[in-house]
């Protein structure tokens, strides 16, 4: 395929003879502790359910050993895994080499998601249960709901806007915590990522402190409205507000105080990595500090910045509990997954359910084949 | 080659062979179901219980302070008949028990909120139909009439209620009404217009109205039209309407709509208007009117209410509240009617003698004793003992059922969940926000799904 | 702005400079502090209601009661009855067992597959890439119905148990896992892995020695996202745990009751859910400090 595999293939320091023989001690320990393992794991966790009293009823016990099994023992699998692998003549040993290390993962994710997103795909073209095929009647259904279109439409605004601020205020976090001491930058940064580990239900009682409505008779409880009425105003009922799509924007709010955090952990790492010696050259240079900013920090986690973008892209496709939690659609509020959540659950339509989902892979589509690209370009500069 | 080849099946074969001893060696799950029995049976295996034998299991959508109090309703029975009851709540349970029930992993009992879920798990054969566990005839005497009905498909009656949800209930603040020159009992609609009116003059709103709740912001209103439906048209007219026999925008479902719109719409008649009763959480609405002066007087809301009520009104309940029961209408269905609901006792292990036991026990005017005293929960027997009852109120509450005329079920739970929590739900916020009686019934009837 | 302070200054006064011998930038301060207090605003709110009774909270906003706090009522009622209820200690015990393998997996298998995407070539690689990335868009309730056939009484018979909600937690982080730790691997010198292997190292050893210690920030990073995720999950604890092992995010949403009479207590909730979670967040955040990285690259 391409150079990188002629490298890997001509290492020159090992007899050829031992690396295209077959180890077979190698196969067979990693073989049989391969099956050992996964038949003793396989029974440890099938015996916590259905014999407790062989670990003394002991709840601590049982997750002591859950956790020790658990963790140790995919390690373990992963060892024996190699050794086999090892073990097999060197042309195969290569060629298999990847795929063991994907297997695990990849595994995972064909059974848990691959598999379903095949059904729905399958189901979109089916009826509310699922039992007979109708064509194409769900996409007509959705394409010919008005409800469809203004999601679409509320969904691009969330994409406009959500992703971009999320970065572009994780980097600034990051830059600034970065420039603090270290006990600065601690709190500081715990602080911004306190709302990621605040449970959605506390989340959504957060937000309501702030855009409850009282009548303007009552004291405000919502903090919003206490500073307009403060201001000599009457209470708004803020999420009903559909004007410049005030409520959308509201809720954009949330999506931003919470994920910043996580765009701002990674951002951050990837800016401890930026090495020493080229912020130090750049500064001997005389380069001012937004000058480094740009010109040395940012194109150097360029990287990152597009990994975090896409991941917020991909949550704001996926964003349903604020919506529904807060709004539920009303008010032209709605958004894809919102959608989708009512279809499947509220209405029982798996059939028109699995067509959003359709429609959301299509919609991520340009993200594929933009990071395809990339992906490509990555490997052609090596 | 050939040897690579052969080699290469060895591996194959040998990873066959260990494969299958790896999963035939596996542990065998010792509860393990002898299999289902016939239809709408369901062969329930609990895997995480040695002994089959004297468990049950529920699945439930109550939790926190209800929870505690189911469980010591239970205790007792638990303690004579050995069998030990394992209750788990679930918020979500509507679509919690349709997952797991189709994934073979069904509770023994849930007990349904609504009828919707049980009659759609009914047809697809999974629960266990009451009157082959349980004593039908029994039940119908002593039942509120109403509720075997809203379990029924096909002729079969498949779940039995052990709580009662009543709705048709005016609340008000005991002191501070009377001042204000309100009458406690009424003989119509038409009557207590004319006594809300009077005390509109004097510059208070008489009503209080909340209709927030998250994702289900709306159904109080659906509630509301309900109310209407039954006063104005009679329980015939309301069975039409639920199953769909009549158009949602018939024009008896429009005289509903109107009747609501002159309580609810009518200015100056509710509390700060639309934007705060779309605001308003339901279980806030009655605050404003223990504030002194109180800001609106009266609630229809249903008996769960005294749960939401200030800490120092729940105290002091029978002193500080009263109700009177929604009255009729003069000019529509003559008799006075009772809107409710209530929670659902299904069984889905038909063949287990433990299930049927306490399937037997939970639907019996004996089961609740412990938990009518807490307070909150009503039976939907009219044999249960009232003087479990911790206060006049709940006793009073009791009486108004039992003496009613007619009883229907909550008819947005009835129907089709597409409109019931759907539809029914949004168009009528937007009809409080200022949609035409018109627009809205035929928008839900538009949603309503074809079939 | 305030004029940053240049490094190439030979004599810097000592008062700009901090204790490891970066200058002090005012700027970043300031806005930091500000950046701060605009997040921590609503938190703010929702922790002084916790302390106010429901009918406080509902009579006037959280702030009257922190410029008033001798003149309105505080109590711990709301977090008294949460202890009492929730049955915290087995609920804790179990929120960590459920947790800390459903983050260590992930990134054990995660960390294996990116290692293959970024630094080896065979083929199929761009197809499953794309597919890696295409299923993160899937709302993972889909998955719901097939992974209970699978693992519950009908399949498997493992539903309820803690390996069942690994599994689901391994499975649903993965794509995520997989594709932040990809995109960082990626930045990392490929010539450091090319030397090695010409000295002879296997994949296995170049993993384990080289790039993963380099991809330590990515990692750890991404275990406190995933550790937040599990620990705050509501809907696969509650689909397949049984109620014995279940966690405390399910425990707190229990007490809220029927028609949400329990609201008041979820403020309370909140906050003693939230402990962990930022005991997590301090033990990983040195994984994110300056020197750690760098040091390792150049070794």
């Amino acid at each position: 395929m391409s150079t990188a595999t002629d490298t890997v293939v001509a290492p020159q320091r090992r007899d050829p003879d031992d690396i295209n023989r077959a180890n077979v001690p190698k196969i067979v320990i990693g073989l049989f502790g391969l099956i050992l393992t996964a038949w003793a794991l396989g029974n440890l966790f099938l015996a916590f359910g259905y014999y407790p009293q062989w670990f003394l009823d002991n709840k601590i016990l049982i997750a002591a050993l859950a956790l020790i099994g658990g963790v140790g023992g995919a390690a373990l699998l992963f060892w024996f895994l190699n050794m086999f692998i090892e073990g097999l003549p060197n042309r195969l040993s290569q060629g298999i080499m990847p795929y063991a290390f994907l297997l695990p993962g990849f595994g995972l994710i064909a059974l848990m998601l691959i598999y379903p997103t095949i059904q729905t795909i399958n189901y979109s073209f089916a009826n509310a249960n699922s039992t007979e095929y109708v064509g194409l009647a769900n996409y007509k259904d959705i394409f010919g709901s008005k409800d469809f279109w203004n999601a679409i439409l509320n969904n691009l605004l969330w994409l406009a806007l959500v992703p971009a601020i999320t970065v572009a205020i994780g980097i600034i976090v990051a830059v600034l915590a970065d420039k603090l001491s270290a006990q600065g930058e601690k709190v500081s940064k715990s602080i911004i990522f306190l709302p990621m580990a605040i449970s959605f239900v506390g989340a959504s009682a957060i937000w309501n402190l702030v855009y409850a409505y009282s009548d303007k008779s009552q004291s405000q409880v919502g903090l919003l409205n206490a500073i307009v009425t403060k201001l000599g105003m009457d209470p708004k009922t803020w999420l009903q507000i559909s004007d410049g799509k005030l409520n959308s924007l509201l809720m954009m709010v949330i999506l931003i105080w919470l994920q910043v955090g996580f765009s701002m952990i990674l951002l951050s790492s990837a800016i401890k990595g930026v090495p020493d010696d080229t912020l130090e050259a750049a500064r001997i240079d005389g380069a001012s500090e937004l000058q480094i900013f740009f010109k040395v920090i940012i194109p150097q986690i360029r990287g990152t910045i597009v990994t975090v973008f896409i991941t917020v892209v991909i949550l704001v496709m996926k964003v349903f509990d604020i919506v529904y939690v807060l709004t539920n659609g009303r008010d032209n509020s709605d958004v894809i997954a919102n959608l989708f959540f009512n279809e499947m659950f509220a209405n029982s339509q798996a059939g028109r359910a699995s067509a959003i989902v359709v429609v959301l892979l299509i919609a991520v589509l340009p993200i594929l084949w933009y990071q395809v690209k990339t992906f490509r370009e990555e490997q052609m500069n090596r | 080659m050939a040897q690579v080849h052969r080699r290469r099946q060895l591996v194959a074969m040998g990873g066959a062979i260990l494969t299958t001893t790896l999963l035939s060696a596996c542990l065998q799950n010792p509860n393990a179901s002898d299999g289902g029995g016939a239809a709408g049976l369901n062969g329930y295996v609990d895997n995480t219980q040695k002994d089959g034998d004297k468990v049950v299991t529920i699945l439930g959508a109550f939790g926190g302070d209800e929870k505690k109090a189911f469980e010591a309703s239970l205790a007792e029975f638990e303690k004579s008949s050995g069998i030990d009851i394992q209750y788990t709540d679930d918020n979500n349970f509507t679509t919690i028990v349709k997952t797991r029930v189709t994934a073979g992993d069904a509770p023994d009992i849930a007990l349904f909120p609504q009828p919707g879920g049980l009659i759609e798990l009914a047809e697809a054969g999974k629960i266990q139909p009451i009157d082959s566990v349980l004593d039908y005839d029994t039940l119908a005497t002593t039942l509120v009439p109403g509720f075997l009905e809203s379990t029924r498909y096909k002729g079969r009656s498949y779940g039995a209620p052990m709580r009662m949800a009543v709705k048709s209930i005016v609340w008000y603040p005991k002191p501070a009404w009377t001042e204000a020159g309100g009458k406690t009992e009424f003989t119509s609609l038409q009557d207590l217009a004319k006594n809300t009116d009077a005390i509109k003059g004097k510059g208070t709103a008489p009503w209080c109205m909340g209709w927030g709740s998250d994702a289900a912001t709306g159904w109080v209103g659906t509630d509301w039209i309900e109310e209407m439906v039954l006063r104005v048209s009679g329980p015939d007219v309301y069975d039409q309407w639920v199953s769909h026999k009549i158009p949602f925008n018939d024009p008896q479902i429009l005289k509903a709509f109107a009747e609501f719109g002159k309580l609810a719409k009518g200015d100056g008649n509710v509390f700060g208007g639309a934007a705060n009763i779309i605001n308003t959480k339901f279980g806030d609405a009655m605050t404003p009117a223990f504030q002194d002066p109180p800001k609106c007087y009266l609630m229809r809301q249903g008996n769960f209410a005294t749960g939401f009520l200030p800490k120092d009104v729940q105290a002091d309940l029978d002193n500080k509240v009263g109700i009177f029961v929604f009255p009729p209408l003069d000019g529509g269905y003559g008799g006075q009617p009772i809107l409710g609901g209530g929670d659902l006792a299904a069984q889905f292990n038909g063949n287990d003698p433990d299930t049927i036991e306490v399937m037997k026990f939970l639907t019996s005017d004996k089961f609740g004793g412990p938990w009518a005293k807490v307070g909150g929960w009503l039976s939907p027997h009219k044999t249960f003992d009232a003087t479990n009852y911790p206060n006049e109120l709940t006793k009073q509450m009791a009486e108004i059922v039992s003496s009613a005329d007619v009883f229907r079920f909550d008819a947005s739970d009835l129907m089709p969940k597409e409109v019931g929590s759907g539809t029914f739900w949004t168009e009528m916020v937007k009809w409080m926000n200022g949609a035409s009686d018109e627009e809205t019934a035929t928008a839900i009837e538009n949603s309503w799904p074809k079939s | 702005m305030t004029p940053a302070p240049v490094v190439s200054d030979p004599k810097p006064r000592q008062r700009r400079l901090m204790k490891d011998g970066r200058p002090r930038s005012m700027f970043s301060i300031v806005s930091m502090i500000l950046l701060c207090i605009i997040w921590t605003l609503p938190t703010l709110g929702l922790l002084v209601t916790s302390f106010r009774s429901r009918d406080d909270a509902q009579s006037n906003g959280w702030w009257n009661a922190l410029f008033n706090p001798f003149g309105t009522g505080w109590t711990f009622e709301n977090y008294r009855k949460v202890i009492a209820d929730a049955d915290l200690g087995n609920a804790f015990l179990n929120g960590i067992v459920v947790a800390l393998p459903a983050t260590i997996l992930p990134i054990m298998f995660a960390a294996f597959a990116a290692y293959a995407f970024t630094f080896l070539d065979f083929p199929g690689k761009d197809l499953l890439f794309i597919a890696i990335v295409a299923v993160m868009v899937v709302p993972i309730q889909v998955a719901f119905q097939p992974m209970l056939n699978l693992l519950g009484p009908n399949g498997l018979g493992i539903s309820g148990q803690y390996i069942a909600v690994w599994l689901l937690h391994t499975g649903f982080g993965m794509p995520l896992a997989i594709y932040t730790l990809r995109n960082y691997m990626s930045t990392l010198p490929y010539s450091v892995v090319e030397s090695a292997k010409i000295d002879g190292a296997t994949h296995y050893q170049i993993f384990w020695k080289l790039v993963a210690p380099m991809a330590m920030p990515a990692m750890a990073a991404f275990a406190t996202l995933q550790f937040l995720w599990v620990w705050n999950d509501l809907l696969i604890a509650k689909l397949f745990l049984n109620s014995g092992n279940s966690t405390v995010i399910v425990k707190l949403q229990g007490l809220l009751g029927t028609q949400g009479q329990g609201q008041e207590l979820l403020t309370a909730g909140a906050f003693i859910s939230m402990v962990l979670p930022m005991i997590v967040f301090f033990a990983l955040q040195r994984f994110f400090v300056r020197g750690l990285t760098s040091g390792a690259v150049k070794g």
